[in-house]
């Protein structure tokens, strides 16, 4: 079957969950649900668009929130990825320590940041900073690890520094691996935060969801579901177009370059 | 024979072992070799007997197991000197475009670093065009290394080997993915070029005639463990053309040179 990638990324994955919706509002109506339990999607999307003016606030401290957070695990996460790639040593020394450290639920470490930072958006930050942290580090001390040699001597018989050598061959080779994690690293980002604000926080649409719940509202707690996960996918969608952008060399099966 | 002021290159009783897995493999033998500034040497011997392993010592991306190397008279001291180096494989970076990758040379070493920034949609890319039009590959210079054919790689491969006029050029196999005509043509450019600049070069080969075409001066090496079993200069006069490799004086060159890789008891060298 051929079609384009507009129908095969776009038109598709919305025609199968507009499918889905269909289904579940059948069924809903079909054996008459309550609400209560699983309100329809259609009950959703009116409510979602009815109250969105007070859920965008939410959702905006949401975003805001991750993204501080994602940013502050990307910086750290590059740093150390690069440190366990590039040396022998470190990489022996620090990767079980990385392992063990990223063992921990990070759920747990919840009521610790609270108790450091106080409720509110410092613990969401902070769990949306270690829960993405490790992916970004692992594909990053890869990317730099598993570079040929053979690329690495061209810049070697030029007798260039090894920050040169970093700069021209480490980095460039690596920036695949890093857009793999970064994918990855965003949404889980985003589910850091969300449990947090729903833990311990009177803002972000974590909270909001809590709120909803335990007022029995369960179309507006759906409604904020649906709310993050929509901009789950437009942050993974914005990653992917900056991903094509800057890695298109190592895509090139699928998109033909000039 | 050379001076030895204008010594650039000399290995004094080098040998190279390989310790990975299983039994060492010994790749060079106690190997002596002197080239002087402005010299053309070709180093030919059966596959596998260390004549990549003797580039990569010079390019000091190999450490000797024993024994000296000298650059321009002091030991280690290859950040004196500028060097160009073209691998048997052609390793362009895939992410950089053909002209980016031709340009890297230029990117990181000391006179032309600094104006990299400013020169590089300049000066720099047209001796890049330049050197592209040379090798035949003036249209490729946007493309990306992996549309490229093995052919035209290993002619960007030279580029990148020439492009920051290096004082020494270690040449490995730089035609061997070429048919007959391009390799005749490009062997014209490199002599030109080496006519032109001087640079000391150290070139790779397999191609009897193609030593005999560029070379001042032949080096044999024996099967593994490799060592100097020739050394001659070769008695053609410049500059030499594509139909006087043919000449009588140029077979019976190549016909010797056959002799001591296929039978290096019978012959000796000189
Ligand atoms: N990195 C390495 N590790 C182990 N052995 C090696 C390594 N590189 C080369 N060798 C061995 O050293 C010997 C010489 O290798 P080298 O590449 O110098 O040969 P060559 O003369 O260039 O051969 P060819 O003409 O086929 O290119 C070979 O026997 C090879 O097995
Ligand atoms: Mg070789």
């Amino acid at each position: 079957m051929t079609s384009s990638p507009f129908v095969r990324r776009v038109l598709a994955p919305l025609l199968i969950t507009l499918a889905g919706f269909i289904l579940w509002e059948i069924a809903c109506r079909a054996f008459g649900i309550s609400s209560f339990v699983l309100p329809k999607p259609s009950a959703i999307i009116v409510t979602m668009v009815e109250r969105f003016p007070a859920l965008w606030p939410n959702l905006w401290q949401t975003i805001l929130t991750t993204l501080i957070g994602f940013a502050l695990s990307l910086v750290i996460g590059i740093f150390f990825g690069a440190l366990i790639g590039m040396s022998r040593f470190a990489y022996d020394s620090l990767y079980p320590i990385l392992v063990a450290i990223s063992s921990i639920p990070k759920v747990a470490l919840i009521p610790i940041f609270v108790v450091w930072l106080g409720a509110g958006t410092g613990p969401a930050i902070l769990t949306a900073c270690v829960i993405s942290f490790f992916p970004i580090v692992v594909n990053v001390a890869t990317g730099l690890a598993t570079t040929e040699p053979e690329l690495e001597d061209v810049l070697h018989a030029l007798k260039a520094s090894r920050f040169d050598i970093f700069w021209n061959v480490g980095l460039p080779r690596t920036m695949p691996y890093l857009f793999a994690a970064m994918k990855v690293a965003i949404s889980i980002a985003f589910i850091g935060s969300i449990t947090s604000e729903a833990i311990a926080s009177n803002r972000g649409i974590g909270n909001a969801m809590l709120v909803a719940t335990t007022n029995f509202d369960m179309p507006l707690a759906f409604a904020a579901l649906l709310l993050i996960s929509i901009t789950g996918v437009v942050f993974y969608f914005l990653f992917v177009m900056l991903e094509n952008r800057m890695t298109g060399w190592a895509q090139r099966n699928k998109n033909a370059r000039p | 024979m050379p001076t030895r002021q204008d010594i650039l290159v000399e290995l004094e009783r080098l040998s190279l072992t390989f310790e990975a897995g299983g039994a060492p493999v010994t790749a060079l033998d106690n190997v002596s070799l002197k080239v002087a500034d402005g010299e053309f040497v070709a180093l030919i011997g059966p596959s596998g007997c260390g004549k990549s392993s003797i580039l990569r010592l010079v390019a000091g991306l190999q450490k000797p197991s024993s024994g000296f190397l000298f650059l321009g008279g002091r030991e280690q001291a290859a950040n004196a000197l500028s060097v160009g180096l073209a691998f048997q494989n052609p390793t362009m970076l895939p992410w950089l475009t053909i002209e980016r990758n031709i340009m890297l040379p230029l990117k990181v070493v000391p006179p032309f670093r600094q104006q990299y920034r400013r020169e590089r949609t300049r000066s720099f890319r047209d001796k890049v065009h330049e050197m592209l039009r040379l090798v035949g590959l003036e249209q490729f210079a946007s493309h990306f290394p992996w549309q490229l054919s093995g052919g035209m790689l290993q002619r960007a491969n030279l580029c990148r080997a020439l492009i920051h006029e290096p004082q020494l050029l270690l040449l490995d196999e730089p035609f061997g993915a070429l048919d007959q005509f391009t390799r005749e043509e490009l062997w014209g450019v490199m002599q030109n070029i080496w006519q032109a600049r001087r640079p000391t070069v150290l070139l790779v080969t397999h191609d009897l005639r193609e030593a005999a075409f560029l070379a001042e001066r032949t080096i044999v090496m024996s099967p593994r463990p490799g060592r100097i079993i020739s050394d001659m200069q070769v008695p053609l006069a410049r500059p030499r053309t594509s139909e006087q490799s043919y000449s009588v004086e140029a077979v019976e060159f190549c016909q010797h040179l056959r002799r001591l890789i296929s039978d290096p008891a019978t012959e000796t060298g000189r």
